[in-house]
């Protein structure tokens, strides 16, 4: 059976994450689903008879798991706004901004001198995140479920860790971004008006470079934008079935609409996109950075009966170059 | 109040509304939305006039006249402020030289006023004077403050009234203290020689009288002792 096991492992990288979520999400299994799950059954049931998992079998299954990235909404947002990379554990990372033209010129004599411009360069370093999630999972609970029970923990271990590291990212974004500067917009009432979100759009188009920019936030601002002048008035066909199949429109004053959910929040509590924001993108503004590979431990308790599980080395950093493609309405209502 | 100057300001529309803050302001009332531009480098605010249904909507909408994001300058200000049902208000308002003596002072009550804010218009100006300093190396942003605020605005953003982060001060005792004690020491011992030198004097004089000899200039001194003070370390 444990042949059989690492036989379906090695077949190709995402093979068991597919069947993890097929699993987790019922849908209809075909006959090669239907064998891995039984695999996966006898040998689960196994551990759950003696608690001796040799080879650390499920640690394996968790970490391929996680070495992959799962796309959708939010993933998508970030790779907009942030280039990729990634280094090894115990290495760092530096960049160097491309200076900006400060080279003065000058009406002036023939053949005199003028006041020198410095260029400016700064050395940059990142901002370093690191995270780590522990569980536990009880043996009696792997004997019932089987195959069900190590799924659920696999699916439910890369989206608890996917989605901290975009309310992470969201997070530092929100923070580096502060009043005084020239993209972002106090809303002082509780919604965005025709004033702020004019402003947000105009900002974006002016810094862009190339493409469309996207404004993104929770459903509740992008509903709001619909009923604005700017919308209802200028409204094509195209815009109104938008509205009238998912309830929100897709584009305002040129720019695409994104929006998040704003009742699926974190463990602690916390939302993925923040409350009382809207952000708005206009090209990169930075990297985004992966170090080193994730580690998953565990260990036996027979006291208690269940399996230690410990994630660790999921560990990231963002380095803003250029902070002046994003823009944002801050709502202080 | 007398009733005909709050009739008088209730039917205004000419109330001028004043932004000098570092920000961008939107804000609106149902019927029409307006935009204040931030404020010059010189110092020249950007306004609009409004009237009082107006000013009131959006008071009652928002906190930028509680908070002193957005200032009201006519001849009738206080009483404006009143209707609003905002009392006293040049000590309630934060205005842009509060938020940058705020954002300057790391003293225990300071940081004790910033644990304190509770919304988010105050905090982010705060936040963003504080960043301002600190970008061009001023030596007034202080790293304690800047904890401070970006802790407490991280608290607010989550949504968390009450704060957890407390101020102490703490306690040291080092060399400055020691030499206070000897110093204390010294001037003890400085008393006592006086005292004694004193005493020495008049037992001189008395001598005198008991001889009834009169004290001649040529007479040889008497050596007198002389005190060491040895400090002890």
């Amino acid at each position: 059976m444990a042949k059989e096991l690492s036989a379906i492992l090695n077949e190709s990288p995402t093979r068991f994450v597919e069947w993890a979520s097929k699993v987790t999400l019922h849908k209809e299994l075909n006959n090669d689903d239907k064998e891995v799950s039984q695999s996966v059954d006898a040998w689960a049931k196994e551990i759950g008879r003696t608690g001796h998992d040799a080879n650390h079998e499920i640690s394996a299954m968790i970490t391929k798991a996680i070495t992959l990235e799962t796309v959708d909404n939010a993933s998508a947002v970030i790779s907009r706004m942030f280039e990729d990379g990634s280094i090894n554990e115990f290495d760092d990372y530096t960049a160097e901004v491309e200076p900006k033209n400060t080279i003065k010129v000058y009406e002036g004599g023939r053949g005199g001198n003028v006041d020198r411009s410095f260029i400016d360069h700064k050395l940059l370093k990142p901002t370093w995140v690191n995270l780590t999630a522990e569980t536990d999972i009880s043996l009696a609970q792997i004997r019932k479920g089987g195959f069900k029970t190590i799924a659920k923990l696999v699916a439910d271990i890369n989206e608890a860790l996917e989605n901290k590291k975009v309310s992470k990212i969201f997070e530092i974004l929100d923070k580096s971004m502060t009043t005084g500067m020239a993209g972002v917009i106090t809303e002082a009432t509780s919604k965005p008006t025709e004033a702020s979100a004019d402003a947000l759009a105009l900002y974006l188009n002016d810094v862009l470079e190339g493409g469309t920019p996207l404004m993104f936030g929770q459903n509740k601002y992008m509903q709001t934008l619909a009923k604005l002048a700017g919308a209802t008035s200028f409204g094509s066909d195209a815009l109104k079935d938008a509205y009238n199949q998912n309830g929100f429109i897709n584009s305002y004053a040129g720019c695409e609409l994104l929006g998040f959910s704003g009742q699926k929040k974190l463990p602690s509590g916390e939302f993925i996109v923040p409350d009382k924001k809207i952000f708005g993108i206009g090209g990169t503004v930075g990297k985004c950075i992966t170090r080193g590979s994730t580690n998953t431990l565990q260990e036996t308790d027979i006291n208690s009966e269940k399996i230690h599980i410990k994630v660790n080395g999921y560990q990231f950093g963002i380095l803003f170059t250029d902070l002046s493609k994003v823009g944002k309405i801050a709502i202080n209502g | 109040m007398d009733k005909q100057l709050i009739d008088k300001i209730k039917s205004s529309t000419t109330i001028k509304v004043c932004n000098y803050s570092q920000s961008f302001i939107a804000t609106s009332t149902r019927y029409k939305s307006f935009s204040f531009d931030r404020v010059t480098e010189d110092g020249i605010p950007s306004f609009e006039y409004l009237s009082w249904d107006e000013i009131f909507e959006i008071n009652s909408k928002s906190k930028v006249f509680k908070t002193g994001t957005l200032i009201i300058e006519d001849e009738y200000a206080d009483e404006i402020y009143e209707l609003l049902g905002i009392k006293d208000w040049k000590d309630t308002i934060y205005t842009e030289d509060d938020i940058y003596n705020m954002a300057t002072d790391s003293s225990e009550d300071n940081l004790n006023r910033i644990i304190s804010l509770n919304d988010l218009d105050t905090i982010e100006r705060l936040r963003a004077c504080y960043t301002q300093l600190s970008n061009e190396e001023n030596p007034k942003a202080t790293i304690v403050v800047g904890k401070m605020i970006n802790g407490r605005y991280s608290e607010i953003v989550n949504g968390k009234r009450t704060s957890q982060l407390s101020v102490s001060t703490m306690k040291t005792v080092n060399s400055s203290e020691e030499t206070k004690i000897l110093k204390e020491e010294n001037e003890l011992l400085k008393k006592k020689l006086e005292d004694f030198t004193a005493m020495m004097e008049q037992f001189k004089s008395q001598m005198g009288t008991n001889d009834n000899k009169e004290v001649v200039d040529d007479k040889p001194k008497k050596a007198t002792r002389k005190t060491t003070t040895k400090v002890k370390k």
